[in-house]
């Protein structure tokens, strides 16, 4: 309702509908009065089961052909001999695309290198953003929290090619970060920070950090602030009350928050073309360039991918049951 | 707390915006430099390049194209996620939380994985890679987060208020557009610009279902291959405004809503 | 063609389970046009389950309800005529005051001239015409309870319910709202169906009580009926305050119980059955109705015994008196004189209810 609604003429109007149209139903009134739409609910809603049944078909069937479809298709692709089908070739099941991987090193090395990343930056993105999350939840006032945090979702919004792009300029050769250090006289010859190990790390973090951050936020949020000074009270110091009281309540947050983060790790393409170097190939440039080329590498590619699925849902569901262990047992 | 730490916590706070935002400002300011050449120190500034980005028919396409692709995949997303989340929300049955766990299974599935499963299963329904395969694979990829927000909101929705609607004469149908919907409009604006953000932002998926013609992402990507220009930082710089500016609109509405309601 | 005395709504042996709790057994209820009945009992009592049942809101596991002469056991909430006022108002948020009361007009097919003139009929008749416009949250507590009533008058049942709606009022306002409340159901000749566990509540407004428990009736009557007669130890004792004595009876006739309680000689009307001579009775006695006297009264029964505590209660003093052999039994009452420690106690057999139970 706009204010203006409340003036003169408004007030007349929704006191005596406009003239030509008072002596007719509302738009609700005619829909739910006319005949075929009452056939039709009243079959639909005349049984409980009918009702259901019509609610749920949808999306029971867009769930299992959507979200799982892709998944289950791609999984008995890895299995096949060949794919796409090629004319007068029928596709026969094989575990050769499978076996690959286990036999040739070039491959598991990049497999490797994904996983260790991954968990390596998790961690550190943990680091750096929990101080950001705790100062955020439990320093600011309630009103400026919201504030503080929109600030912090801006670049988050721009998307991963961007800000790959941003780190590139900040970090090449001519970038800022070496143009500081000529300046200040630390270096005569610019630093290639650019597709090292360095590079990749620095742009996933500042691509995932966002991430861990509302997760842990969120848990921290949730913790009353009365928790901290009953702690104080019984005189427990800034160290213990943090490590006894806050951490464990924050476990939620930093289980799913790293869950996340390493999830969106494994999966970056992009960023490891850009910002990567030879010898920093990671699993997901691996995976395709089975989809790059000419000829039957696409089933080899599925084994792949779903070998880099399996791992890390593993993983990140192992990891997520420990901390829900831990959990329980500081609660015990 | 005392006073020492909390100026410590502030300043890491600070030195975080700093972090995020630092790459940013110097790619927008790249923008303006006069030369051909990526790199400090900017000598002498022009407005060329961004002058250009507008005069660009390509990439004025391309930007209608990835825009059309993110309002239709949200309009999906949307549909299908409240949908899910009515039927979750609603009276407990046989496999609820099998459906709800198949629900959010895109959301964790790493980028790439994702893009290839669809590649792979586009190729055996026989779509063409192209505008369908990108929208198809990034409304199912949005599924999931639609639907935790309006499953949130749904679960704040008091049970008399639909009851209500019914006991004056509303069926479930009436009910659910004249009470229920309304009730979900800050979370379904919320969703739906995330929704839009993350498409329009999207790379992988657009990456590997795309076929001839680029999304704004792949365009940058593949401009960014044959090597970086100040031209790249004009494009950039527009998406970054007006993802920034679509994004600061929603949180605000949806918050001024959220107070109403 | 229905005359006034055929029942607006028959009740007829409804029961209902949730798992293994029932909520109701075997109800039977007939409600007559215009009547303003409440439903009280304690929570779990099976009360709001028969106004959700009435409602539409859920399904008896056997027996039927009519209203207005048709079976509307299986119909749902938007077939029936029948509206609610619920306990949290549940009024719209995103609309305005009046689109949530003209929310159920519109669906009837009404023409727009018409909704607008049962509006304004509503909007003056509950005295909100400076509201129209408001949001539900921009109303008080007592104003949405007036806008659901409203909204819950407009399409204009046959039967009314009533959820707890003065629940979230604040004690003053409560007071106020539960006179206003029978002079609506008055004024409309509407037939209200009050559901509340607030016997004061219950006792102001209603025409007739229906006390329930455990899914079963107590006692269904008017409210001096189950004030003054509870048939009941649970009505009793669910209902203001009272003393219990209990005793054999020595003898009985036609409804006069003479009770020996405790050595002392007592007399109580049996409003049901008799009991025997030699039967175990319990009877009912309002703390108000004892009355104070220095020497033995002259007629009605009269116990003698000593103050040992007094509680100020304001207008009145709630005394504890000892009584009986060695004063082996408390009466309590009311009282608003100083009265001295050693006091003859008396009153009416006919306050003395015995119970049935």
């Amino acid at each position: 309702m706009s204010t203006s609604s409340r003036s003169e003429t408004a007030a007349d109007t929704s006191r005596r509908p406009a003239s030509g149209r008072g002596d007719s139903p509302t738009f609700w009134g005619r829909l739910s009065n006319a005949g075929p739409y009452r056939a039709v609910t009243d079959y639909v809603f005349g049984s409980t089961r009918r009702q259901f049944v019509l609610l749920a078909a949808f999306p029971i069937f867009w769930i299992l052909f959507a979200h799982l479809g892709p998944i289950l298709q791609m999984i008995r692709v890895s299995f096949l001999d060949s794919y796409p089908p090629s004319v007068g070739h029928t596709p026969h099941f094989t575990l050769d695309n499978w076996r690959t991987f286990f036999t040739e090193v070039i491959f598991l090395r990049p497999f490797f290198r994904t996983l260790v990343f991954s968990v390596v930056l998790t961690f550190a993105t943990l680091v750096l953003v929990y101080p950001v999350a705790y100062f955020l939840s439990r320093h600011v006032k309630r009103d400026n929290q919201m504030l503080l945090l929109l600030l912090l979702l801006i670049p988050f919004w721009v998307g991963e090619i961007v800000r790959t792009y941003a780190i590139m300029i900040l970090l090449g050769n001519t970038g800022a970060v070496n143009l500081i250090l000529k300046a200040l006289g630390l270096i005569e010859q610019p630093i290639a920070f650019m597709y090292t190990n360095f590079s990749l790390s620095f742009g996933i973090v500042y691509l995932t950090s966002l991430y861990m951050l509302m997760p842990l936020y969120s848990a921290l949020e949730k913790i009353p602030q009365s928790f901290s000074e009953a702690a104080a009270d019984l005189g427990a110091g800034p160290w213990t009350r943090f490590r006894r009281v806050i951490l464990p309540l924050s476990l939620e947050g930093i289980s799913s928050g790293c869950t996340l983060v390493f999830l969106i790790s494994t999966g970056l393409y992009a960023t490891p073309i850009l910002l990567g170097g030879p010898s920093t190939t990671l699993f997901s440039e691996t995976i395709a360039g089975f989809f790059h080329v000419a000829g039957d590498e696409w089933p080899t590619g599925a084994a792949f991918s779903t070998i880099m699925l399996l791992t890390a849902l593993v993983l990140s569901g192992t990891f997520m049951k420990l901390m829900g262990a831990l959990q329980k047992g500081g609660r015990k | 707390m005392t006073r020492n730490t909390r100026i410590l916590m502030s300043i890491i706070y600070w030195a975080f915006v700093v972090y995020l935002f630092v790459p940013l400002v110097l790619m927008v300011l790249m923008g303006f430099k006069d030369s051909k050449f990526i790199g400090f120190p900017i000598k002498s500034w022009t407005l060329d390049w961004y002058i250009g980005v507008f005069r660009d028919t390509e990439v004025i396409s391309v930007f209608v194209y990835s825009t059309t692709i993110a309002v239709a995949s949200t309009a999906i997303s949307l549909t299908v996620g409240t949908w899910i989340s009515v039927l979750l929300a609603g009276r407990s049955f046989f496999g609820r939380t099998v459906i709800f766990g198949l629900t959010v299974l895109p959301a964790v599935i790493p980028g790439i994985i994702s893009a290839i499963s669809f590649r792979i299963f586009a190729r055996l329904l026989g779509i063409e890679t192209g505008m369908f395969a990108i929208i198809w694979a990034h409304a199912v990829h949005n599924v999931p987060f639609v639907a935790l927000v309006v499953m949130a909101r749904l679960a704040t929705l008091p049970a008399s208020h639909t009851e209500a609607a019914m006991d004056l004469g509303a069926d479930r149908f009436v009910s659910f557009f004249r009470i229920t919907l309304p009730y979900l409009k800050p979370a379904l604006i919320g969703a739906g610009v995330f929704c839009m953000l993350l498409s329009f932002d999207d790379f992988v998926r657009s990456f590997f279902l795309g076929g001839y013609e680029p999304t704004l992402p792949v365009l940058i990507f593949s401009k960014l291959r044959s090597g970086m220009s100040p031209e790249i930082n004009a494009i950039a710089t527009v998406v970054l405004i007006m993802t920034a500016v679509l994004g600061i609109w929603a949180e605000r509405s949806m918050r001024r809503m959220g107070k109403g309601t | 063609m229905p005359t006034t005395e055929d029942p607006i709504v028959h009740i007829d042996g409804i029961s209902k389970s949730f798992g293994k709790t029932v909520a109701l057994q075997r109800l039977d209820m007939k409600i007559r046009p215009g009547e303003f009945v409440t439903f009280l009992g304690p929570s779990g009592c099976g009360k709001s389950t028969t106004l959700r049942l009435l409602g539409g809101f859920a399904q008896p596991d056997s027996g039927r309800i009519v209203l207005g002469g048709e079976d509307v056991t299986r119909l749902p909430p938007n077939k029936r005529r029948v509206n609610m006022v619920f306990q949290d108002y549940a009024l719209f948020p995103h609309m305005t005051v009046t689109r949530n009361i003209t929310f159920g007009l519109e669906l009837k097919r009404m023409t727009r001239d018409r909704i607008a003139a049962r509006l304004d009929e509503l909007l003056s008749f509950l005295e909100l015409d400076a509201f129209r416009d408001r949001f539900p949250d921009q109303l008080s507590g007592g104003q949405r309870q007036r806008v659901a009533l409203a909204r819950a008058l407009a399409p204009d049942p046959d039967l009314l319910l009533l959820d707890e709606p003065l629940g979230a009022l604040d004690a003053r306002l409560r007071a106020q709202v539960q006179l206003e409340l029978k002079d609506i159901q008055r004024r409309t000749g509407k037939t209200f169906f009050f559901v509340t566990h607030d016997q004061d509540e219950a006792l102001t407004m209603s025409d007739r009580i229906v006390v329930m428990n455990q899914g079963r009736v107590e006692q269904d009557g008017t409210p001096e009926d189950l004030y003054l007669r509870p048939k009941s130890r649970f009505v009793a004792e669910f209902i203001g305050e009272t003393n219990l004595l209990s005793g054999p009876v020595r003898h009985a006739d036609d409804g006069r119980v003479a009770i020996d309680w405790f050595g002392m000689q007592i007399e109580g009307r049996a409003f049901e059955r008799t009991p025997r001579p030699g039967d175990m009775v319990t009877a009912a006695l309002r703390l108000e109705k004892v009355g104070f006297f220095d020497a033995r009264p002259e007629t009605g029964n009269a116990v003698q015994g000593r103050v040992v505590n007094r509680v100020f209660k304001g207008s009145r003093t709630a005394v504890d008196v000892r009584v009986g052999d060695a004063g082996a039994a408390i009466l309590k009452a009311y009282v608003d004189r100083e009265v001295p420690d050693d006091v003859w106690l008396g009153w009416d057999p006919a306050n003395l209810a015995v119970l049935q139970d």
